[in-house]
């Protein structure tokens, strides 16, 4: 009874939408998308819209903004303290994003082979990824103490030069791409793993009866086949890089000086430190418009050497 | 130079007692003073500050004030210095703050020329908060267009504290109050050992290290009209320079270290650094942590200079509990609250006449020191725009003292970053 019911009902449904009074199923369907619609709306379309807005301000959090037209911008270029933020990021996204792309690479073909203990080393290369990274830089902090630190104890004991680490400059971004890798290639090693998985069998029994080797089925059947997934990875690792924070606001601030201020951390400063929430979001439009040309350059690529089925 | 003596300051706050007697009984401004309209309901409030060692003490106040108030509840909030202004600053644009927080006076003028603050002038009066009973000069930094914004709850001075055993072990005279900066570097190089511990702790802070060396040098940090940074004017850059030596030497654990290990929670108290400038702040901390450590005056210059510096409870403008909050900072401002603050020895209370108690509280170490630094001491300037340029100045000094920066650009480059944000908006 309850289905014949319902039957009558959903025809009566579908002739009053062709009948064209109001799309009841459509009506259905903005009510069923609208608490994700309105919290796109409140969260990030009017957000990103008063940002636009506020870039033009000058603003201390506080009283009300002061509209200054393009003067924030006019000093994003002469800002030497963003130049030095911009090259610190960039020296810290290149090297991590290609030693990134090699490691889990690596990582993620000795873990399909046929060993012992694979889901436990499996795990264990992801576990850097469900932890916290205030509390990885905390940890990694003291590892890299330069007086007191294992790392230095050890380099010491087998006669080797002690880096200062975190407070050189040059040696700090050495120190926190290691954390960045050490933390960051678990994940792209389980997508990797996944995409090799994906590869059908077949392909290699093929190559293996045309007497291929196992280097050129490497080079000529998994890699080109990976390609999609390698491409997803680089995206993602870009962006993450550049937007690189937490590590650095832990492990590089001596009291109120930052030895390696990336983008991110020039924004916090600029706004929640100094209270100029103006230009900080200026900072950030200039960050998001860097992240936008890499990305658009990268999808421009991709028709070069991305391969998909 | 905004020089504080021991002896005006007492008499500027007789004078500012007849004064505001005057002005209360001529105007009747301060009529019903104590009044501040709590009904007893029940409320929490919640309380910033920045020193987890003063919790103690905190928690002390809070029990009696919870014996005259039992339905309003305090809670303490504990955030690290450099953390405290960003969070209160975005709680505040972001509508809910601490109701009753902990300001200094560098950051007083950025609060309260935003409209931040609640003037306590209600409860100013006898039975209520009375500021006569204060050094002037605090009281006077915590004012804001005629109006009292907060009531000084501690000050602070800095001397020299040093390491007893170290100084032993390496046979060196205990520093005295005749010192100069070459008895100090001498001791320093005696003291001193590769890798630690080190002979000096040249900590990475103006209040504690650089700017006393300055004053005592007969230098500036700030021209009179609070625009112009004046730290490469040959006096306050001979002493900068004279603090370059001690890192270029190694006498003082290289800014490197003290960026791993804080030299005043960590390195010192674990008997890592054999003496180092500190302020009064610190007695609770090290008589707990470290038996053979104690006080001696700063080591004197051309002539003698140490920072003073105070801290006052404020009332945050928009708290949804204003009248409880008066009440307790009504409280707070009170002989009891800071008998308290003098009694567990964590601070200096602002309140005339009771930091003999505090003196009292700590008989193995000769806190008297740290009273009669007031007859030299100085405070520092503080400018409209916040304490950005000092920020600027210990950022260059970082770099210079890690050995990024020549030795004799030091000084011109910290004044150049200083002026850079003492004329930004």
């Amino acid at each position: 009874m309850a289905t014949a019911h319902l039957s009558t009902r959903v025809r009566h449904l579908g002739l009053l939408v062709r009948k064209g009074r109001m799309g009841n199923e459509a009506l259905w369907g903005y009510l069923l998308i609208a608490p994700m619609l309105i919290g796109f709306t409140v969260f990030f379309l009017i957000a990103l819209i008063a940002s636009f807005v506020l870039s033009f301000t000058s603003w201390d959090v506080i009283s009300t903004p002061q509209w200054i037209g393009m003067d924030n911008y006019v000093r994003l270029f002469r800002d030497d303290e963003f130049v030095t933020a911009l090259r610190n990021t960039i020296a810290i996204t290149v090297p991590n994003v290609i030693l990134r792309m090699i490691f889990s690479l690596a990582l993620a073909l000795a873990l399909n082979s046929d060993i012992r203990f694979r889901s436990f080393y499996r795990m264990l290369f992801f576990m850097p990824v469900l932890t916290m990274p205030v509390a990885i830089g905390t940890i990694w902090k003291w590892l890299y103490d330069p007086a007191f630190g294992p790392i230095n104890g050890f380099l010491a004991r087998i006669g080797l030069p002690r880096p200062e680490w975190l407070s050189n400059p040059n040696t700090a971004v050495v120190a926190v791409i290691i954390v960045l890798l050490w933390s960051g290639v678990g994940y792209d090693m389980i997508i990797f793993l996944a995409g090799l998985q994906a590869i059908p069998a077949e392909y290699y029994e093929a190559a293996q009866l045309d007497g291929a080797s196992g280097w050129r089925r490497f080079r000529d059947i998994t890699l080109p086949l990976l390609t999609p997934t390698t491409f997803f990875l680089i995206i993602i690792a870009i962006i993450s890089s550049l937007q690189v924070f937490d590590l650095v606001y832990v492990m590089t601030r001596v009291g109120n000086a930052n030895k390696l201020p990336t983008i991110v951390y020039y924004v916090y400063d600029e706004g929640f430190r100094n209270f100029r929430m103006g230009y900080a979001i200026t900072v950030a439009w200039a960050l998001l418009f860097i992240i936008f040309v890499f990305t658009l350059l990268q999808f421009r690529l991709q028709r070069r050497w991305v391969h998909y089925g | 130079m905004n020089k504080l003596n021991r002896r005006t300051l007492m008499q500027a706050s007789a004078a500012g007692l007849t004064a505001s007697m005057l002005a209360s009984v001529a105007t009747g401004r301060f009529a019903a003073a104590q009044e501040t309209g709590y009904n007893g309901e029940e409320v929490t409030l919640t309380y910033g500050l920045w020193d987890a060692g003063q919790l103690p003490g905190v928690e002390n106040q809070i029990a009696v004030f919870n014996e005259q108030f039992p339905a309003i509840k305090i809670e303490p909030q504990v955030v690290p210095f450099v953390d405290y202004w960003p969070k209160l600053q975005t709680g505040i644009a972001g509508g809910s703050t601490n109701d009753v927080f902990w300001i200094n006076t560098a950051n007083f003028p950025v609060f309260a020329t935003q409209g931040a603050l609640l003037t306590i002038d209600s409860i100013i009066g006898e039975g209520g908060a009375e500021p006569d009973r204060y050094p002037q000069p605090l009281v006077e930094s915590f004012q804001y267009e005629g109006a009292q914004y907060g009531i000084p709850r501690d000050f602070d001075t800095i001397a020299l504290f040093y390491n007893t055993e170290l100084f032993d072990a390496a046979g060196v005279e205990y520093p005295t109050g005749d010192w100069t900066w070459d008895d100090l570097r001498a001791a320093a190089e005696q003291l001193n050992q590769e890798g630690g511990p080190w002979g000096f702790g040249a900590i990475l802070s103006g209040q504690q290290n650089y700017y006393n060396f300055i004053w005592q040098n007969e230098g500036k940090l700030i021209n009179d009209d609070l625009t112009e940074s004046l730290i490469n004017e040959p006096p306050a850059a001979e002493a900068i320079d004279f603090l370059s030596g001690f890192f270029e030497d190694g006498l003082t654990p290289a800014v490197s270290i003290m960026q791993a290990n804080d030299p005043e929670d960590t390195l010192f108290p674990a008997g890592q650094i054999a003496m180092m400038p500190g302020g009064s702040w610190h007695v609770g901390v090290y008589k707990e942590a470290n038996p053979a450590i104690r006080v001696a005056p700063l080591p004197q210059g051309k002539t003698r200079a140490c920072m003073i510096h105070g801290l006052a409870n404020v009332i945050w403008a928009n708290t949804p509990n204003k009248e409880a909050a008066l009440e307790w900072v009504k409280f707070l401002a009170s002989e009891e609250a800071e008998r308290i603050l003098g009694q567990t020895a964590t601070v200096l209370p602002a309140m005339e006449g009771l930091q003999e108690e505090w003196v009292a509280a700590t008989p193995e170490m000769d806190l008297q020191i740290f009273l009669d630094a007031i007859d030299y001491s100085v405070a520092r300037p503080s400018p409209p725009t916040g304490p950005e340029w000092e920020n600027e100045i210990e950022r260059v000094l970082i770099e210079g003292w890690g050995g990024n920066i020549p030795r004799d650009e030091i000084a011109n480059q910290a004044a150049e970053a200083a002026n850079a944000a003492l004329s930004r908006e």
